[in-house]
């Protein structure tokens, strides 16, 4: 057996038993202050693009609370691009750590964070909205939203929760799938019933940043803040979930529960980020992925990766979304799909695929 | 010490083990012998309480539908047949996940548990390769560390399911050579699904004969790896020989008809 004979010349001490998992450790504090330094500089450059130029030191300035900047500037930095830059963001972070946990709850790669029926219930309800004309009530589209992509997990949950369908990852997949199906048949007859409201339906579904403001980022912040929270802490749950029922439960797991807990967490991180952005795609799917394959990390630190690099994926692509075709702006889902598909080919080949 | 009586076992709506009992005495090794779907499986995850099943299981007395999935996890680790090989995780991480019933809900390891980890490794013979991903490990040194995960559970019952199926021989004796200096040393009770026969009579103190989802014939190897009852329930004809070492030693009488 190999290196045997120097196990036997070094008898197990504290010092040998102490160090946990140096090469995890030392991965896991390197991509966390890359993460960090990549949303930093993504913050700034979300916040200097924009129609009226303003020099990125002055923004600087700005941000430590120091800086000379004129009383228009500080105004367009504060109520226009800051929330807007904020709410990309954290709808980033929601997406990309909702992705995360899907994938490894249901130990399928190609887990979204709509994958639940999320994004048809959100969408039915911001379609219902939408056609009552009621979308111009403070916070009815967005709440709609929220209730609606609640309602879809929930039925969901509910249809494979029964006996016989075993309470299984993949029924609750297939649940997901049919609810669905179903959800968005339901929203397509609404949306052709009152075809006047076509455009403003579209432009949800497409997602959107573009009306965002300190509103949206009250509204998505304190769900999007607690289910991150619990999926942090339930990083090494993700861990045993992953290793499939069977095995999870051998550990000590009590499966259903604790992926209960994970799906729960993930679905209002997306409900709250649809709620205010609208359906944009492919985030939660990538962000995880890409993560996962640049750094070779475990579940475990691409939770918290995902927070980090999703916040400034969406940044970034929000900025692209507002300067591509300036003064026009581009739906966001639409910059997300063109950059994220390649991205993600490019990560794949360099990776030779998943480890 | 495990106690199984009248241990009934379904899948879907197929009863795959009907009524098994079995008295496994602590720090012994049973091996489950039998042709395939004869319900090996299911009869060792249901002793492990990881398969519903109606009737008695008693691990050290107590009842084991009394435990919580926690305490379970403590007293009883299982090696999977076909682990499952986690594409990110260094050997020493894999390992650590093994502490899984020792931790709360959201806990994660504490010094004691980074400690146990580091004694389990040196015990399977990983130290070595803890900081290596256990993708780029062999197949027999990623069995060990799936032993290793077992151990780190710090549980008294170790239930393997086929543990050497896909290893060469010499990764079969590695891994079965661990178990057995494990269960020497430390006491640990040991139960085994086994194909190969030879091998089982080797490591196993008894031997149980499982065929159909019953219990045909339990004992010591000797008495229960005999040509007849074998012929009869395999369907072919073996030769049981001594071999130098006094070890029993079992192949196919007639190699065409071994391989049906």
């Amino acid at each position: 057996m190999k290196h045997a004979s120097q196990l036997e010349s070094a008898p197990l001490t504290q010092e040998r038993a102490r160090p946990p998992a140096p090469r995890a450790r030392r991965r896991a504090v390197r991509w966390t202050v890359v993460g960090v330094a990549v949303l930093f500089v993504s913050v700034l450059i979300g916040l200097f693009a924009g129609a009226v130029r303003i020099p990125p030191m002055s923004i600087l300035g700005w941000m430590v609370g120091d800086g000379n900047l004129t009383e228009q500037q500080r105004a367009i930095l504060a109520q226009l691009r800051l929330p807007r830059v904020v709410l990309a963001g954290l709808v980033g972070a929601a997406l990309s750590v909702s992705g995360c946990a899907y994938q490894a709850a249901f130990r399928n790669p190609l887990a979204d964070p709509y994958l639940l029926g999320s994004a048809a219930g959100a969408g039915l309800g911001a379609t219902i909205v939408i056609v009552l004309g009621a979308a111009e009530a403070p916070f009815a589209l967005p709440a709609a939203a929220f209730l609606g992509a609640l309602m879809g997990v929930g039925l969901a949950y509910l249809m494979a929760s029964t006996r016989a369908a075993g309470r299984t990852s993949t029924s609750l997949l297939l649940g997901g799938v049919a609810v669905a199906s179903f959800l968005t048949a339901v929203q397509t007859y609404v949306q052709q019933r009152n075809t006047s409201d076509l455009r403003e339906v579209y432009a949800f579904i497409l997602g959107r940043l573009g009306t965002g403001g300190w509103h949206e980022v009250l509204l998505a912040l304190p769900w999007v803040v607690l289910a991150s929270a619990v999926l942090l802490a339930s990083r090494r749950l993700l861990e045993v979930l992953s290793l499939g029922d069977l095995e999870a439960a051998s550990l000590g797991a009590h499966v259903a529960r604790d992926r209960a807990i994970v799906v729960i967490a993930a679905s209002l991180a997306t409900a709250a980020a649809v709620a205010v952005a609208g359906l944009i795609g492919f985030v939660g799917l990538i962000v995880p992925h890409a993560v996962r394959m640049a750094t070779g990390a475990s579940h475990r630190l691409v939770v918290g990766l995902s927070l980090l690099f999703g916040a400034s994926f969406l940044i970034l692509c929000d900025v692209l979304a507002r300067t591509v075709v300036a003064p026009g702006e581009l739906p966001i889902g639409v910059i997300t799909a063109m950059i994220g598909a390649p991205f993600f080919a490019f990560v794949l080949r360099r990776s030779g695929g998943a480890r | 010490m495990i106690v199984a009586r009248d241990l009934r076992v379904s899948r879907g709506r197929r009863e795959v083990v009907h009524g098994v009992s079995l008295d496994v005495p602590a720090g012994s090794w049973l091996s489950v012998v039998g042709p395939n779907g004869a319900g090996k499986s299911s009869m060792l995850l249901a002793i492990a309480g990881l398969l519903p099943a109606s009737g008695d299981v008693r691990l050290d007395g107590g009842p084991l539908r009394d435990l919580t999935v926690r305490a379970r996890a403590r007293m009883v680790a299982l090696v999977p047949q076909q682990p499952v090989l986690p594409e990110s995780l260094t050997v020493a991480e894999y390992v650590l996940l093994g502490r899984t019933p020792h931790l709360s809900l959201f806990g994660s390891e504490a010094g004691r548990d980074h400690e146990q980890a580091a004694r389990v490794l040196a015990t399977v013979d990983l130290a070595w390769a803890a900081d290596r991903l256990v993708t780029t490990l062999s197949g027999g040194e990623f069995h060990r560390a799936v032993v290793g995960r077992a151990l780190a559970q710090e549980a008294r019952v170790l239930i393997l399911d086929e543990p050497t199926s896909g290893l060469d021989l010499g990764h079969q004796l590695q891994v079965l050579e661990l178990v057995d200096g494990l269960r020497r040393r430390q006491g640990i009770t040991v139960v085994s699904a086994m194909h190969d026969l030879t091998m089982a009579a080797r490591y196993s103190d008894r031997i149980a004969l499982m065929v159909d989802g019953q219990l045909v014939a339990e004992g010591a190897p000797g008495q229960v790896l005999r040509p007849d009852v074998l012929e009869r329930h395999y369907g072919v004809a073996v030769h049981v020989m001594r071999g130098p070492n006094d070890e029993l030693i079992v192949v196919p009488a007639n190699a065409a008809r071994s391989a049906p």
